[in-house]
C-alpha cells in the first residue's frame, strides 16, 4: 500500500517585469515530478541546491500550493485524499498525519517552552487529555533515548544532537502516517550525526515509519533510505532501490553525483570523474535533457528532445535517451 | 618518495600555540599547545568537530583573531631556520609588515566567500585592490592581472566576469573568486577554512581539483581545515586530528586511515557515513557530545567519551603532546605506564 502517490507535481513561480507587471517567464522549481512512498518505506529525495527537492517536500506539506499535479495521501486502507486539491481549511485535520523533522535543531524548538511541553504540544492541539499526554511524553523521550528528566528543562540545556532527538520525539508524538525530514542531520557534527542516523534506523524498524528524507549528502542517504529519487533542475532523473542506484546508476547525472563524493579512503584518491559546468538555471532550462550541457554521453537527440522518466527494469526508472546503450560506473564497497 | 617530500622546506612552523578567550564566565582555553609545520608543496589537513579549535588556529596564524580571543603563548614562525625568519606573533597585528604577510605570504580562503567579498564592488575592483596592495602594478596592469587570476581559477569568460558583482555569480563561481582573491598577493602559504562546505558536491569536486592544481603549479604550502574525512582522504598529505584545542593525532594520510592510533580518530573514522555503506548499515557512535570548551574535562579532554579510558591515568593527567614533525597520538595508550 502506498502512503503517498505524487503524480506530475509542478510548482512554477512567475517572473513579472515591466510597468504592467506582465509575466515574462517562469521559474520551474518543480516541473512534473511523480513518485510514491510505500508504507514503511523511506524514500530519499536527493540533488544539488536549487534542484527543487525542498520545494517538493513543502508542496507535500502544503506549506506551498502546487501549480498543478496530484498528491494522493492514504488515510486508511482504500481511503485517500488529494492533498493538492484540498482547500487550506480541509487540510487541518490531516496535519496530524504528516509531521516534519527540521534541519536546524536550534531554531526549530521554542526556547521558552520546556521540553515536555514542546513534545506535548501536538498532542494538546489535537485534544489528547493531560494525563495521557504525560504518559506519552515519557514514552517518546524513552523512544529517542533521552532521560525522563529532560521534560522539565529548556532546549538551551541540550546539545545539538539532543535537540534533534527532541524534535524527532515531537514529530512522532501523534503517530503520523508520513514523516518529512528535510536535511535532519546535515547541521550536526560527525559523532552526533552517527547517533541520529542510528536512531532513525531504529525508529524505522520499531515503528515502521514511512518517510520522505530530503538530503544532499549521498553518504547519509545510502545508510538510511530504501529507495532514492535523484532530482535535477526540477525533475526526477532517476528512481531506484538504494543499493542498485549506488552500484549501477542508470542516469549520467547520478553517475556524476556519485563520482563527485570524496570517499573516506585515501587509496581511492584520484579515481573521480570530472564534473564539468554548473547546474542549469530553472528559469531557463536547456532544451531537450536539462543535463545535456554537462553530460559526457550527450548526443544530438539529447539536445532537442526531452527524455521522460521510464521504467527500464522492475522498480528502476530513468529519464535518459541513452539508458539502454551506455555503461555507467557506480560505487561499490 | 616520502623521504624526498619530508625534505620539503618548512614554510611555517607553529609551536605550542595557546589561545584563551577571556569571557565573563571564565577563561575558555580554545587552543592548548598546538604544534605543526606547513611545508612547501604539501597539504596538511586539520580535521575535527566544532569547538576543536581548527578555525582559531587559522585566525591566530593570520593575526585576525577576534576579541576576546588572545594568543597567550607559543610561536608562529615564517621561514624558520632562514636568515629572514619571522615570528608573526612578535609583530603588531596592524603593522605594515603584518599586512604584507597577510595576503602576500599567507592567503586565506573562507568557507563562505562572501565573508571576503564586498557586495558593493565588482569582483574585479576587489581583486585589483588586493593585487595593488601587494605590488606596484598600475591600475591597468592590475586589472589585467585580475583577469588572469580569474582565468587561472577557472572562471569562464573572465574579461566579462571581472565587471560582475558577487551576487551575480553562483556559489561555485563565488568561491573561485574567493580563491582568486586569496592568490592576488601571490602567497606561498594558503589556509583554506572549510573551503567547500557550503558548496554542492559536483562544485566541491571542481574546487578541490582547482586547489590541487594551483598547489602543484605554485608549490604552495596548503593548510586545509575541514570536518569532512572524505575531503581529507582526497586532498591531504598529512593530517592533524584536533579535539578540544589539542592535536590528538598526527600522521601521513594513508597511515591515519589504515592504522589510526588515537581512540578519538578510530571512533571518528567509524562514525563517518560512507557512500560505500551496506543497506541500512548502522554506524559506530561516540557516546555523548563534544563538551563546551569552557567545561573542559580534567585529564585527557577526550576521556569521558573514550572507550579505552584508563582510570587513574586518563582521568588525572593530560597525555603528552606529539613532538612536531612526528607521527603519533597524544594518548596514554602510547605511553608505557
Amino acid at each position: 500500500m502506498n502512503i503517498l502517490d505524487v503524480v506530475d507535481l509542478k510548482k512554477h513561480y512567475p517572473i513579472h517585469a515591466g510597468l504592467l507587471r506582465r509575466e515574462i517567464g517562469r521559474v520551474r522549481a518543480v516541473d512534473g515530478v511523480s513518485f510514491h512512498i510505500a508504507k514503511g518505506e523511506t524514500l530519499a529525495l536527493v540533488g544539488e541546491s536549487g534542484c527543487g527537492k525542498t520545494t517538493v517536500s513543502r508542496c507535500i506539506l502544503r506549506a506551498l500550493a502546487p501549480t498543478s499535479g496530484s498528491m494522493h495521501f492514504s488515510l486508511a486502507e482504500g481511503q485517500s485524499v488529494d492533498l493538492a486539491a484540498l482547500p487550506k481549511r480541509a487540510l487541518r485535520p490531516l496535519r496530524r498525519h504528516m509531521q516534519m523533522i527540521f534541519q536546524d535543531p536550534y531554531s526549530s524548538l521554542n526556547p521558552r517552552m520546556m521540553v515536555g511541553d514542546i513534545i506535548a504540544e501536538p498532542l494538546k492541539v489535537n485534544g489528547v487529555p493531560a494525563a495521557e499526554r504525560n504518559a506519552r511524553v515519557l514514552e517518546l523521550l524513552e523512544l529517542v533515548q533521552m532521560p525522563a528528566s529532560a521534560r522539565s528543562r529548556f532546549p538551551h540545556a541540550f546539545s545539538g544532537g539532543q535537540r534533534q532527538r527532541i524534535g524527532i520525539a515531537r514529530a512522532l508524538a501523534l503517530n503520523p502516517r508520513l514523516i518529512v525530514a528535510d536535511e535532519p542531520v546535515s547541521a550536526l557534527d560527525v559523532s552526533v550525526q552517527a547517533q541520529i542516523i542510528n536512531l532513525l534506523l531504529d525508529l524505522q524498524d520499531r515503528l515502521g515509519l514511512s518517510m520522505l528524507f530530503v538530503a544532499h549528502d549521498l553518504s547519509v542517504v545510502r545508510h538510511v533510505s530504501d529507495r532514492v529519487a535523484v532530482m535535477y533542475v526540477g525533475r526526477i532523473v532517476e528512481i531506484a532501490p538504494t543499493d542498485a542506484l549506488y552500484r549501477s546508476p542508470r542516469h549520467p547525472y547520478t553517475e556524476t553525483l556519485l563520482a563527485a563524493v570524496p570517499a573516506p579512503d585515501p587509496t581511492l584518491r584520484g579515481r573521480r570523474m570530472k564534473a564539468t559546468g554548473e547546474v542549469a538555471d530553472p528559469s531557463r532550462p536547456p532544451p531537450g535533457c536539462a543535463f545535456h550541457p554537462r553530460c559526457p554521453y550527450a548526443v544530438e537527440r539529447c539536445r532537442v528532445e526531452r527524455p521522460e522518466l521510464t521504467e527500464i527494469a522492475p522498480g528502476r526508472f530513468t529519464s535518459c535517451h541513452r539508458a539502454g546503450e551506455i555503461e555507467l560506473a557506480g560505487v561499490t564497497g | 618518495m616520502r623521504l624526498t617530500l619530508m625534505a620539503d622546506q618548512i614554510a611555517l612552523a607553529v609551536r605550542d600555540l595557546a589561545v584563551h578567550f577571556e569571557m565573563e564566565q571564565g577563561v575558555v582555553r580554545a587552543l592548548e599547545g598546538v604544534s605543526f609545520d606547513l611545508r612547501a608543496g604539501r597539504t596538511l589537513g586539520i580535521v575535527g568537530e566544532s569547538g576543536c579549535g581548527k578555525s582559531v588556529t587559522a585566525r591566530s596564524i593570520l593575526r585576525i583573531l577576534d576579541r576576546p580571543g588572545r594568543v597567550v603563548g607559543g610561536s608562529i614562525v615564517l621561514d624558520p631556520g632562514s636568515s629572514g625568519s619571522t615570528d608573526v606573533l612578535a609583530l603588531d597585528s596592524n603593522a605594515e609588515r603584518m599586512r604584507a604577510i597577510r595576503g602576500g605570504r599567507i592567503g586565506l580562503i573562507f568557507q563562505e566567500p562572501m565573508t571576503a567579498l564586498s557586495v558593493h564592488y565588482t569582483v574585479g575592483n576587489q581583486i585589483i585592490e588586493a593585487v595593488r596592495q601587494h605590488s606596484d602594478l598600475s591600475k591597468q596592469a592590475a586589472r589585467d592581472r585580475a583577469i588572469e587570476l580569474l582565468r587561472e581559477v577557472g572562471i569562464p569568460r573572465p574579461e566579462l566576469r571581472v565587471d560582475a558583482y558577487p551576487f551575480q555569480l553562483s556559489g561555485g563561481l563565488r568561491q573561485r573568486v574567493g580563491i582568486a582573491m586569496a592568490l592576488a598577493g601571490d602567497p606561498d602559504i594558503l589556509i583554506a577554512d572549510e573551503p567547500t562546505t557550503a558548496l554542492d558536491v559536483t562544485t566541491q569536486a571542481q574546487v578541490l581539483d582547482l586547489l590541487r592544481r594551483l598547489q602543484a603549479e605554485k608549490g604552495i604550502a596548503l593548510m586545509l581545515i575541514t570536518h569532512d574525512m572524505g575531503v581529507i582522504a582526497e586532498m591531504c598529505d598529512d593530517v592533524a586530528v584536533m579535539y578540544l584545542g589539542r592535536i590528538v593525532e598526527y600522521a601521513p594520510v594513508e597511515t591515519l586511515f589504515a592504522a589510526p592510533r588515537h581512540p578519538y580518530t578510530r571512533a571518528l573514522l567509524r562514525a563517518v557515513p560512507t557512500i560505500l555503506a551496506k543497506p541500512r548499515q548502522r554506524l559506530a557512535t561516540i557516546g555523548g557530545a563534544v563538551p563546551h570548551p569552557g567545561a573542559r574535562p580534567v585529564g585527557c579532554p577526550f576521556h569521558p567519551r573514550c572507550s579505552e579510558v584508563i582510570e587513574g591515568r586518563c582521568t588525572a593527567a593530560v597525555p603528552p603532546p606529539i613532538p612536531p614533525g612526528q607521527a603519533g597520538a597524544s594518548c596514554f595508550l602510547e605511553v608505557p605506564g
